[in-house]
């Protein structure tokens, strides 16, 4: 972090004036407040989204202050990308800091291999070395769950520092409403929600207090207006890309009619007067507006249990309810027309796994997969998993707060928590655990989780989402496998062909990934950190990829 | 040892630093992508690497070039002597993988190989010691600082000393380097290795690289191999 930049930076147009201000008020005293807006936007064009993406220590405006963080491309609210199911995103991720990093795209049931052409699919086993790049090529099937997913780093001891300050952004495959003609051409809104810490210094504290003072924004913005009219329906999406933050979502004298989860569609609406959301979840939801007049967009305090943190409300945007629609609003529509969705109580299950989440002495987090609680370690294997199976998981919380369960690469029903059988709406990929009660019973939920989409075949993680928690060593390692003498895992043919400098780049990200040791990977090593001064990482396709 | 842990970190920087130039390989043998994905984790490389020569020793002390991991197929494992988990679990598991490999294809012959990434304290006899105690045919791979770190540096192995009570110990990637009988790079594999289905992914790639354009090395077999 301490690295002065490295001018060439500059060049890019990331730092300058104009997008730092883009998101804030660029200091002004006499701020008006802002007017929401969607964040800045990537779409594919004729199946493929293609984007570069640096990351770059920078000075970005957030809040009305002024912070030295890591970003995408200088920007603290990075671009959604919009993709359709059976589109690819090639996103090429250049490492200009002295930390490693990598990137995880949350939710996308996708592989989580290296691809036979050397591009890298959803695979956070990685490391992207400083003054390195690494190339991603995600192959979304044609089937995939229209929906709200994101994007962030995930690499293990850095998640939060990193997500915090700002390599986090939203990621949207098209097409949930499509089932739906009534609702074609509502207002979409997006609210990207992050939270970052400043210190007096303009940094992120060293050891964040997830309970600290924060400068919650929504897609960079800080409560901005939001226009709705009185009888309009409106269509907000909401994703929660901080590290450790809960949101708990209310709009004065509204409800919201919750319409899919994690990007899964529900089996119908599911009316709510607030919407909880753990760390890395997402909620879309049918608003109607109701009367004219001023409503607020708030965040409720919240309290994640004696030994957890606690979160005070705080106003996320304020709503203007001003004249009303001339046409009613379309009728929101009934359950029968949602499309079906598998419940997956119908189905056999092959494995039922107890997984316990332990909290040890700060800032040490332990995962018990069945072989006692231990630390994340990339060199384990904690769960193999058979593929084209269903499992029950149990998700036992032995601790004094809240965690946060969430998978990578595929989905899950919740069916029951603290013993309550759960009404099937849909599936999810993260869900909140309570915590244990006074007497020692632990907090509850049981899930049947769905392996039988081939492509996830190989090594992924499952952890708590709260990512102070996930760094402290929260997290664990699933292999799924195929059955003996079952066909490999399918793989998707690269449409560019092989780019010798791609394998180059994969194989050091691999290598780094596999790095074993004490607490590694966390920061970068002397040794690493002395590299950047010899420009150690340079490569004819990384410098291309940089020059203007 | 610590003058000896930061002598070896400065060697890792020259040796990154010398490897960091893109696109100095030739590849005369460059060849279509030559087997699919296989069942085990890893990193399988749509085209062989080929190895840059260099020069190491092995645990009986003599020569260990590039020559010497031609003709048979490879599992490369960098680690060292002193490591308490990840190097003698994943040697255990290379040699429980050579051993089925015995039983189902006796013709194909997979070597292997342990390279130590801790020069200082891994001479010759320690190494022959060390790997005496997993495999009778596991040879073993030490040299000067310098060369380790160049050989490292081609397959882009990470590796660096870290403090521990009583000493150093050395960080390092766990992944296993599969190489071609051309001593090409041609799969990493992670750890925890799972000896049949990498005995299983061996047998597929060999019969793939058999159908290709060179022809699969073999060994005499003199048993019948059951």
């Amino acid at each position: 972090m301490a690295k002065p930049r490295d001018p060439r930076i500059l060049r890019h147009g990331a730092l300058t004036a104009g997008a730092i201000c883009a998101f804030g008020v660029c200091g002004s005293a006499d701020a008006q407040p802002e007017t929401f807006s969607n964040p800045p936007e990537l779409a594919s064009v004729n199946g493929e989204l293609r984007t570069t993406f640096v990351v770059v220590e920078a000075l970005v405006q957030v809040a009305d202050k002024t912070v030295n963080t890591l970003v995408y491309n200088g920007e603290f609210m990075p671009p959604l990308l919009r993709v359709r199911p059976g589109d690819t995103i090639y996103l090429d991720l250049v490492n200009e800091t002295a930390e490693p990093t990598n990137e995880h795209y949350h939710g996308l049931n996708v592989s989580p291999r290296v691809n036979a052409d050397a591009t890298v699919s959803d695979n956070v086993l990685i490391s992207i070395e400083p003054g390195t790049l690494a190339s991603y090529r995600i192959q979304i099937p044609e089937t995939h769950n229209p929906g709200l997913y994101w994007y962030h780093a995930h690499l293990h001891g850095l998640a939060e520092h990193q997500v915090m300050g700002g390599l986090s952004g939203g990621l949207i495959v098209e097409g949930v409403l499509d089932p739906f003609p009534e609702l074609q051409g509502i207002r979409e809104r997006v609210f990207l929600l992050k939270d970052i810490q400043i210190t007096p210094d303009g940094t992120l504290p060293d050891d964040i207090d997830p309970s600290a003072d924060t400068n919650r924004t929504v897609n960079g913005l800080t409560q901005p207006t939001i226009e709705l009219k009185a009888g309009e329906l409106q269509f907000w999406r909401f994703a929660n890309i901080g590290a450790n933050m809960y949101y708990r979502i209310v709009l004065d004298d509204h409800v919201f009619q919750e319409l899919a989860r994690d990007g899964n569609r529900h089996t119908g609406l599911v009316e709510m007067a607030e919407i909880l959301l753990p760390p890395g979840a997402r909620s879309e939801v049918l608003v109607l507006g109701t009367d004219t007049g001023q409503f607020s967009l708030r965040t409720l305090a919240f309290d994640t249990g004696p030994e957890g943190d606690s979160y005070g409300e705080d106003v996320l945007a304020t709503v203007f309810t001003q004249d009303a629609v001339e046409t009613p609003a379309p009728a929101l529509p009934p359950p029968e027309a949602f499309p079906p969705v598998e419940d997956l109580r119908t189905l056999p299950v092959a494995q039922s796994r107890t997984i316990t989440f332990v909290d040890g002495p700060d800032p040490l987090f332990y995962i018990d997969s069945g072989a006692g609680p231990v630390q994340y370690d990339p060199n384990r294997v904690d769960a193999t998993i058979e593929a084209g199976t269903v499992e029950e998981w149990t998700i036992l919380n032995a601790s004094g707060e809240l965690h946060a369960f969430h998978i990578h690469q595929t989905d899950f029903q919740v069916t029951e928590i603290n013993g309550v059988p759960q009404e099937f709406v849909g599936r999810q990929d993260s869900v909140n655990v309570p915590y244990q009660l006074d007497d020692g019973t632990p907090g509850q939920v049981k899930v049947l989780i769905d392996f039988r989409n081939p492509i996830i075949v190989g090594k992924f993680v499952y952890h708590c989402h709260i990512l102070e928690h996930e760094d402290g060593g929260m997290m664990a390692i699933a292999e799924v496998v195929n059955p003996p003498g079952a066909p490999p895992p399918p793989e998707s043919i690269a449409r560019d062909g092989v780019d010798r400098d791609v394998v180059l780049d994969t194989l050091a990200a691999f290598q780094a990934g596999s790095y074993c040791g004490d607490d590694a990977p966390r920061r970068a090593s002397p040794a690493i950190e002395a590299l950047l001064g010899g420009n150690a990482g340079s490569s004819s396709r990384r410098r291309a990829l940089l020059e203007p | 040892m610590r003058d000896q842990a930061l002598q070896t970190a400065t060697i890792l920087v020259t040796a990154l630093v010398a490897f960091a130039a893109r696109g100095q390989h030739s590849h005369e043998h460059a060849h279509p992508a030559p087997h699919a994905a296989g069942q085990s984790s890893g990193f399988y490389l749509p085209e062989p690497l080929p190895l840059e020569p260099f020069t190491l020793v092995d645990h009986d002390s003599q020569p260990f070039t590039r020559d010497r991991l031609e003709g048979r197929w490879t599992l490369l494992v960098f680690g060292y002597t002193h490591c308490p988990d990840v190097c003698p679990i994943t040697l255990a598991q290379v040699r429980d993988t050579r051993a089925l490999l015995e039983q189902q294809a006796p013709a194909l012959d997979v070597g292997a190989v342990f390279v130590s990434i801790d020069p200082a304290r891994d001479t010759p006899d320690r190494v022959a010691a060390y790997v005496a105690a997993f495999d009778e045919d596991l040879i073993g791979v030490t040299g000067t600082a310098e060369a380790i770190a160049a050989f490292a540096g081609q397959l882009r192995v990470k590796y660096a000393p870290t403090r521990s009570p009583g000493g150093y110990l050395v960080d390092h990637s766990s992944s296993v380097a599969l190489l071609t009988p051309r001593a090409e790079l041609t799969a990493l594999f992670s750890v925890p290795l799972r000896p049949e289905r990498l005995a299983s992914d061996l047998l597929a790639i060999a019969e793939s690289a058999d159908g290709g354009d060179e022809a699969a090395p073999v060994r005499e077999v003199t048993d019948g191999g059951n």
